[in-house]
């Protein structure tokens, strides 16, 4: 694998409000790495992502998906990053997608702790896509037999 | 110290919670924040209404609030636990027209037994239910639970670390 940078580089993608939060409980592990943000709504931020967070357009399952699938390609370019992590919504997909087929991103998703009974649509997707794929209750594993099972992350 | 009360930037209103907050608030710790998201027709009344907050000025009411009170959102019950906040938590109902199904009662069923949050998904039992978050709260310690997704996703880290560092290009 072509190696663009020395060091891992860490792009984390998000909507805002309870994913964000949820992704932020791997802070501890990702903080000591180059890292950056890209959120799909613009909000006063935490001090620690101010200046490292990108906003992309809000896509609700419609036409505005195909835009992020261009902004993903921008960012993913100029960025580099080595490694893609996400625990959802639907922005997640394109910089999935595009990070891996066309820049080798390890991608990384781990499944939001509200999906209890039934995955959620983006988990359906991303575990066809990403390279390690984590679930947070153990009543979700007869959908995703090839994920790990890594609890809840509270 | 005040209490706290949220339902999230959902597109669909959560009403249910808001009257309940509205009647119990005069027994609340004082002042009462709530932040009532799509619900313009909700009436303040004596309480502080804000429809949307950022991250940090969310965070900052949770940690400053005695009470907390949020409908069942993760990210809201996330940051909540990992202040040390025992919140009560108020499931959206889709049959009410509060979401768009009912994973949020799920969730709350899958943390019945949790003893860091007080499940309330019948507001009649608001009151009740905040009296035991505020009892178990003072009983409380900060939060030291293990977290062994955390370990997990290190490994992925180190892993990628070492592989992207040393690989042969």
């Amino acid at each position: 694998m072509k190696k663009w940078r020395e060091n891992p580089k860490i792009c984390i993608v998000s909507s805002c409000g309870g994913h964000l939060t949820e992704v932020r409980c791997l802070l501890p592990i990702f903080s000591k790495y180059e890292h950056f943000y890209v959120l799909n709504d613009e909000s006063i931020l935490p001090d620690d992502m101010e200046g490292k967070t990108q906003f992309i357009c809000h896509a609700e399952r419609n036409w505005k998906v195909l835009k992020n699938f261009f902004e993903a390609l921008m960012i993913i370019r100029r960025e580099r990053p080595t490694m893609i992590l996400s625990t959802g919504a639907g922005p997640i997909v394109p910089f999935a997608l595009i990070g891996k087929w066309l820049y080798g991103c390890h991608v990384v998703f781990v499944e939001t702790i509200t999906r209890v009974e039934k995955p959620s649509l983006t988990g359906r997707i991303m575990y066809r896509i990403a390279d390690d794929f984590f679930y947070q209750w153990s009543s979700l594993a007869r959908f995703f037999p090839r994920g790990t099972h890594g609890g809840a992350l509270i | 110290m005040s209490s706290f009360v949220c339902v999230g930037n959902a597109v669909q209103p959560f009403t249910r919670l808001l009257d309940a907050v509205s009647q119990l608030a005069p027994k609340l710790p004082q002042p009462v924040v709530v932040q009532f998201g799509v619900a313009e027709k909700w009436k303040a009344g004596c309480c502080e209404g804000v429809k949307f907050l950022g991250m940090q000025e969310f965070e900052n009411h949770v940690d400053g609030a005695l009470v907390n009170i949020m409908h069942a959102g993760a990210g809201s019950i996330i940051h909540a636990i990992r202040a040390g906040k025992v919140p009560v938590i108020v499931p959206r109902r889709s049959a009410n027209g509060e979401h768009v199904d009912d994973h949020q009662i799920e969730f709350c069923r899958q943390l019945a037994d949790e003893p860091r949050v007080v499940v309330c998904e019948d507001t009649d039992n608001l009151e009740e239910s905040v009296r035991i978050a505020m009892q178990r709260q003072n009983e409380s310690g900060p939060d030291r639970k293990e977290i062994r997704m955390l370990d997990l996703v290190r490994k992925v880290f180190e892993q990628h670390e070492e592989h992207y560092c040393h690989d042969e290009a």
